[in-house]
């Protein structure tokens, strides 16, 4: 039964197998036999085949290895002389702060002033150069813009004393009697300063009569000088 | 004596080996299966020096493991067992290989088979091409089935005896064969058609 089985398979690839058939014998070496007997008498027993192909990750990753240890190498070599001379063409010019033209005062100024020679006719008809000077402001955006330059002195006329004696009496104005709250501190604003405080004294209807008297009169007396003068 | 033991069959032959160490037993056994098997070994792995190795390997094992073989075995598929196996091992180790280089061989061998118009039709009747061509094609069948139809269809084993030597159980056999089969018909297809 499994003889007909088998022979109703092969009947199938009958072609395929006088094919397989025909195929010419592969014999062994000449030396065959004698190679085996060498082998066994000197006892190396040591898979041939397996010795031959050998097969291992690390082999097979040698190559990967070397190269990756070379990589390393180089790149150390490298940062170190990069830490040690420094290309010129791959370093950023750093900003630098000292010696520029704006520090040196190389750099034009951003405000002048011009003084500009104007004639003007005076009551006697006679022509008069009146120098103007004139404030020029350049501005962030390199745009002038001029400004009339205010004279420091208001009038054409300064009284120079009246001047000196206010700078002397002047007060210190970060001392102590200077009121706080009192505005900003200016020097050409009017401030009131602290003078002291006053000791009380008990006062009479008398005392208090008589210094009014005094008043009086004293402004009865100016009022009537005034109109004298004016007279 | 040496004139008895060729007289000797395997079986014979290596139970004196076994039990008086005779040399020449071995060296007879040798001899009669060194051919045999290097075709086998060839066929199903497809290189010579290959497959001289691993026929020397065979015969070693064979040397030092002469104990193993029990005599209940017919001892060409016990010798066909060891040789199978290190022929089975050598084709793992290449594959793995093959899976981690970047070059595969096996790319050529396709190209070549079902290109048509590769060998010219007085050329591909040359029987060397043709068993070249054959070789090709039978490296292109999975190894489970090339094993199994060369065992019965280049070195002659019944089914049972193929069992034996592959571990498996008939029905298997059978399968597998007819499935090698199958698959190199249809590799050599236009060299039956010539």
């Amino acid at each position: 039964m499994n003889k007909n089985f088998y022979n109703e398979e092969e009947s199938q690839f009958q072609e395929l197998r006088a094919v397989l058939k025909d195929l010419p014998k592969i014999n062994a070496d000449k030396n065959f036999e004698y190679n085996l007997m060498t082998r066994i008498h000197n006892k190396q027993f040591e898979s041939k085949s397996l010795k031959k192909s050998h097969f291992t990750l690390f082999g097979f990753l040698k190559p990967a290895l070397a190269v990756g240890v070379v990589a390393i190498i180089s790149f150390i070599v490298i940062q170190n002389q990069n830490s040690e001379i420094e290309n010129p063409f791959s370093i950023q010019p750093e900003i630098r702060s000292e010696g520029t033209a704006e520090n040196n005062g190389d750099t034009a100024p951003n405000e002048f002033v011009v003084s500009e020679k104007v004639s003007r006719k005076s009551n006697n008809e006679v022509d008069k150069e009146v120098s103007s000077p004139k404030r020029f402001i350049i501005q962030d955006n390199d745009v002038i813009a001029a400004a009339n330059e205010e004279f420091p002195f208001p009038d054409n006329s300064f009284d120079l004393d009246s001047k000196l004696k206010s700078s002397v009496i002047k007060p210190n104005f970060y001392s102590r009697s200077t009121l706080a709250g009192s505005g900003n501190i200016n020097r050409n604003s009017n401030r009131v300063y602290f003078e002291g405080f006053y000791t009380g004294s008990n006062t009479t209807k008398k005392i208090i009569d008589s210094l009014r008297n005094e008043h009086f009169k004293d402004s009865v007396s100016t009022s009537e000088k005034n109109e004298k003068s004016k007279r | 004596l040496k004139k008895d033991l060729f007289a000797l069959t395997d079986e014979e032959l290596i139970k004196e080996f076994q039990d008086n160490n005779t040399i020449e037993a071995y060296e007879i056994l040798v001899k009669r299966f060194k051919d045999p098997l290097t075709n086998f070994v060839y066929r199903f792995v497809g290189n010579k020096d290959v497959s001289t190795d691993i026929v020397q390997d065979t015969m070693i094992k064979f040397y030092l493991n002469k104990d193993s073989y029990k005599s209940f075995a017919k001892f060409s598929t016990w010798i066909y067992t060891i040789a199978g196996n290190l022929a089975k091992n050598e084709l793992k180790r290449r594959k793995r290989r093959t899976i981690l280089s970047l070059h595969n061989d096996d790319e050529e061998y396709t190209l070549q088979i079902e290109d048509k118009k590769f060998f010219a039709p007085d050329v591909s009747t040359d029987s060397s091409i043709k068993g070249e061509i054959i070789q090709k094609a039978l490296m292109q069948v999975k190894p489970v089935y090339r094993e199994v139809v060369l065992l019965r269809d280049i070195q002659g084993f019944s089914y049972e005896e193929i069992s034996e030597i592959t571990d498996l159980s008939i029905g298997t056999v059978k399968s597998r064969i007819n499935r090698g089969r199958a698959q190199l018909q249809k590799l050599l297809k236009n060299i039956h058609r010539e």
